[in-house]
């Protein structure tokens, strides 16, 4: 059920007299502007000029002739974009010579309109031979931008890449492509395509590197996806949505499969060229959910110069920490990762953040803070197993207190 | 309300009064099938009392597929955004509706106007013999006492990235509207690379449909900037309640929707965004990290007034039944939503705050390069939300005028390692816009479109010194960045850098402030705005009139604006 609250009264009236006017009067104007019509005959020819009747019948003659001619001639450019910009009835069929056809498109782009650049850029491409239309749309790029961008949306593509690609926007083109290549619907379709492109519009192209990772990516993973349908519990959407969400997917479920597996996390990280970084978060994540607190202590801590415990990687040990503990790691292991907290400052605040007893201990102990290690007993639960190890720490050890 | 702010609601009754002019052009009994995408902003226009009034008796939602036929011998009239997807949708369903019922006719009312591209579509299928084609566009739409929205939600898309101007048009006419209903303003700044375009497409509008009258302005000033203008406000994290609103659960037509994190309960709670919440009028522009304390203080006050009214006489108690309560329950609710809002910006957000701040000032403040670019890696590795890591990379760019070569390449192919091949799009739609920039190519030339992502072989070569950094120049001339030693205040905060926690003031804010402060249009200070101005794409326009025009500004951003620029400049107000 959906709930609305809400503050607002619909206004029935401004309650003054003033505004009610100026309302009136701008809707008036509106309502007129919309509803003026072509001139009509009498109005163009105007009050008959005083004389005879056969004056006057030579007079609406001739008018009515140059009338007719005007029908078929072009209205100077202004008034056509005006007329499209106001969304009055409009015509661009008289438009027949090259240069009013620039003349008129000239005119739309410097009025600003899209719609009226867009209108007449259609028009002058279907009157001018192709050789023609492009010389005039390559110095007028919005024009040929608007084109573009249209043409897509139609989805006139291979048009879009022959303009694309006469305008000299090879790049574009390219992307053009690739967007069109994984629009299909099956993973062997996006293959297919992708690999085709990579010969063809896209040989040569900056992101030449990046689609063939992707082809990678897909080839190793739809025959995982096959076969693992036979476990209906696994979600299955990730694999093939980026890299990482694969490693994920890979190090929940395989760690440790040799490489010649496609499933192997190794092999996806050799063949994509993860940084230590990426794989160390994503395989860390991964074994979590699996709850192999262990592999994660292993991937993320190996010894230290001096027997202590350092990270690897360069991963931001605190951040490391808090997801583990927001997926449930167990104590002992947070113990350890915490270990590799470089600063005893970030990793007593840390601790403390995240109730790893032992460490906030250790720490304390080590700074010699007597008082501190004493609020921190008196907060724990009474005769609890971390309570007593701070206990312990209090009153076994030959320590020389700062407090 | 005072007598120096406008009266908005005069903008809701000219939108209603020329809607019921467009459909009352469509005789008899209608059925009205509106696209989804223009619901909330009828809703604050038109009821569906209006509806009736110009003979509308059904109003159905626009759905793609199948519909079935109008009741009776009702019209079937759309209502749709005007482009060209809509159109096929409306197309499509026309096409079957005619194969059991050729002699069926149709009206469609193209939202804000009538569009060339769509009547060609209509042609090609062989129906613009069966459908008439209407306009409507709305004026702008008041979201608050001081807060007027067009609601043209493709307008950026179209403009900045598809090149597609036609959205101009309706940014002018809605100028006009404003002019004619409050006065033509006197004192003009505009900057961006279509404002004259805009400007004289008013004038367009004028000379069809009338130069505004009113020999009293209310608004002195219009400042119209165009987004490109400033990306840095966009991309930058706010710390205002209500830019966090809009961050966490999006602000849509000025309605932000709750769901069961928030309520507690089942479904969604939609709340109106309004200054007529007193709690919210005391929070929305606050720093986060004063909240809780505001919103106790507030909630407390407000629970006294409800107190009060308990020892009331049966009089006062008749009174209070018609006129407030309505008022005092709606209030009940929102602050139990505003508290529930707030507990829930902190939970997402409150941690990452503390390692993700510190790194967006460092990239303003072009500090530290190596360690925000390890922190953009590290997050991506952690998968954080796409739009996270993205805007701190546009940020990156845009602070450090464009990324080396190498580093780009790592960034985007890390990026789509994390996110998806498909991406691909998003990093050339970005280069387009010139929110991505390589260091060393210069987008501005291409005016926008047409811009690549080739780089210069001699990339390589180009070192940061080499090209003087704009942003930095413009940041140094203007002073954006306040003075760290300046202690920015959260709770009274005496600086509007406090939107962004003091990291960075929104370019429109300081350009509105030293203008307002200028004695006249070829005062020194202006002179150094106007050179600052320079390294931003675009023309700057600036004609002050009247120097004693009345003192109520309007600040038009062509593109949208985000809530910490509105806080920032209602903060200005304060000063």
């Amino acid at each position: 059920m959906d709930d609305l609250v809400s503050f607002e009264v619909m206004p029935t009236s401004s309650g003054s007299a003033v505004w009610e006017a100026r309302v009136r009067e701008a809707a008036n104007q509106i309502s007129v502007a919309a509803n003026k019509h072509a001139p009509s005959i009498s109005e163009i020819v105007g009050k008959a000029s005083g004389g005879r009747i056969e004056n006057e019948v030579v007079t609406l003659r001739r008018k009515i002739e140059q009338l007719q001619a005007a029908r078929f001639k072009a209205d100077p450019a202004v008034e056509t974009i005006q007329s499209l910009i106001l969304g009055k009835p409009y015509s661009l069929e008289h438009y027949k010579s090259l240069k009013q056809k620039e003349d008129l498109l000239d005119c739309a782009l410097e009025m600003g309109d899209g719609d009226a650049i867009l209108a007449v850029t259609i028009m002058i491409k279907r009157t001018l031979k192709h050789q023609k239309f492009l010389s005039l749309i390559c110095t007028r790029p919005i024009a040929a931008e608007t084109l573009v961008n249209y043409m897509i949306t139609r989805h006139e593509l291979s048009q879009v890449n022959d303009l694309l690609n006469a305008l000299g926007r090879f790049h574009d083109s390219g992307i053009v492509s690739f967007r069109q290549a994984i629009s299909a619907k099956n993973l062997e379709g996006k293959i297919r395509n992708l690999k085709q492109l990579l010969h063809t519009q896209m040989s040569g192209h900056a992101d030449a590197g990046i689609v063939l990772e992707q082809i990678n990516l897909l080839e190793r993973v739809s025959p995982i996806l096959e076969s693992e349908t036979r476990y209906p519990d696994r979600q299955l959407s990730g694999l093939s949505s980026s890299v990482l969400q694969a490693l994920t997917y890979f190090t929940q479920y395989y760690h440790g499969a040799p490489e010649n597996l496609l499933h192997s996390p190794e092999a996806l990280r050799k063949m994509h060229k993860l940084s230590e970084k990426q794989y160390l978060w994503v395989s860390v994540r991964g074994r979590a959910t699996a709850e192999a607190w262990k592999d994660c202590e292993n991937l993320l801590v190996g010894k230290g110069w001096l027997g202590g415990v350092k990270a690897k990687g360069g991963i931001n040990m605190i951040e490391m920490a808090t997801v583990l503990h927001d997926a449930k790691c167990p104590v002992e292991t947070l113990s350890v990762i915490l270990q590799a907290v470089e600063s005893p400052a970030d990793r007593l605040e840390t601790a403390k953040k995240l109730k790893v007893a032992s460490v906030v201990v250790d720490v304390l102990l080590a700074q010699k803070d007597r008082n501190g290690l004493t609020r921190y007993r008196d907060s724990l639960v009474l005769n609890s197993r971390d309570w007593f190890y701070a206990e312990n720490a209090l009153t076994t050890s030959n320590v020389k207190w700062k407090n | 309300m005072s007598s120096l702010e406008p009266d908005v609601v005069a903008l809701v009754l000219l939108s209603r009064e020329n809607l019921v002019t467009t459909l009352a052009r469509i005789p008899g009994r209608k059925q009205l099938v509106l696209d989804t995408a223009l619901m909330r902003p009828m809703d604050r226009v038109a009821g569906m009392s209006v509806l009736k009034s110009a003979g509308v008796e059904t109003v159905v939602k626009q759905e793609r597929g199948g519909i079935p036929p109008a009741p009776g011998n009702m019209i079937r009239v759309y209502m749709v955004t005007s482009n060209l997807i809509q159109a096929k949708f409306v197309a499509d369903q026309i096409s079957s509706s005619i194969v059991n019922n050729p002699d069926q006719h149709f009206h469609i009312i193209l939202v804000p106007r009538n569009l060339a591209s769509v009547q060609l579509l209509f042609e090609e299928e062989g129906l613009a013999g069966h459908v008439t084609f209407h306009d409507f566009s709305w004026e702008f739409i008041p979201l608050d006492f001081d807060l007027l929205s067009l609601e043209m939600h493709n307008f950026f898309r179209n403009q900045y990235l598809d090149q597609d101007h036609s959205g101009l048009v309706s940014v002018a006419r809605a100028i006009w509207g404003i002019e004619k209903l409050y006065g033509q303003i006197p004192n003009l700044f505009a900057h961006g690379r279509h404002v004259k375009k805009i400007l004289s497409l008013v004038n367009v509008f004028s000379l069809q449909y009338g130069q505004p009258k009113i020999k009293q302005p209310t608004f002195g000033s219009i400042f119209m900037f165009e987004r490109d203008t400033d990306w840095v406000s966009c991309l930058l994290s706010p710390l205002t309640y209500e830019g966090l609103l809009d961050e966490v659960f999006g602000i849509h037509c000025g309605t932000v929707e709750f769901g069961q994190e928030v309520t507690g309960k089942e479904g969604t709670t939609k709340l109106q965004l309004s200054s007529k919440d007193k709690m919210f009028e005391k929070v929305r522009n606050k720093h986060f990290s004063s909240i809780f304390s505001v919103l106790g203080l507030t909630a407390k006050q407000l629970s006294a007034a409800q107190a009060a009214a308990q020892g009331m006489s049966v009089d006062q108690m008749k009174n209070f039944v018609q006129n407030d309560l309505r008022n005092m329950k709606a209030q009940s609710k929102a602050v139990a939503l505003h508290i529930g809002a707030s507990e829930r910006i902190q939970k997402l957000k409150g941690r990452y705050f503390e390692t993700q701040l510190p790194v967006e000032h460092s990239i303003i403040a072009n500090y530290n390069y190596r360690d925000s670019m390890n922190y953009i890696k590290e997050r991506m590795a952690q998968l954080a939300p796409a739009n996270i890591a993205l805007r701190l990379i546009c940020l990156l760019s845009q602070c450090y005028d464009g990324i080396p070569q190498a580093d780009f390449s790592v960034l985007k192919q890390q990026f789509v390692q994390a996110y998806g091949f498909q991406h691909l799009i998003t990093w050339t739609n970005l280069t387009r816009l010139g929110v991505l920039k390589l260091k060393g190519t210069d987008n501005s030339k291409t005016n926008g479109g047409g811009g690549t992502g080739v780089v210069s072989q001699v990339a390589g070569m180009v070192t940061a010194g080499a090209r003087g950094n704009n942003f930095q120049a413009l940041v140094k001339k203007l002073n954006l960045i306040p003075d760290q030693g300046n202690n920015v205040n959260p709770t009274e905060p005496n600086n509007p850098g406090y939107v962004f926690n003091g990291a960075f003031t929104p370019l429109s804010c300081k350009v509105v402030h030293e203008i307002i402060k200028a004695k006249s249009q070829s005062s020194p200070e202006i002179g150094q705005l106007k050179e600052a101005l320079k390294m931003v794409p675009g023309e700057t326009i600036l004609d002050l009139k009247n120097p004693d025009a009345p003192k109520v500004g309007l600040v038009l951003f062509v593109g949208g604006y985000t809530m910490a620029e509105v806080a920032a400049l209602r903060w200005l107000q304060s000063v």
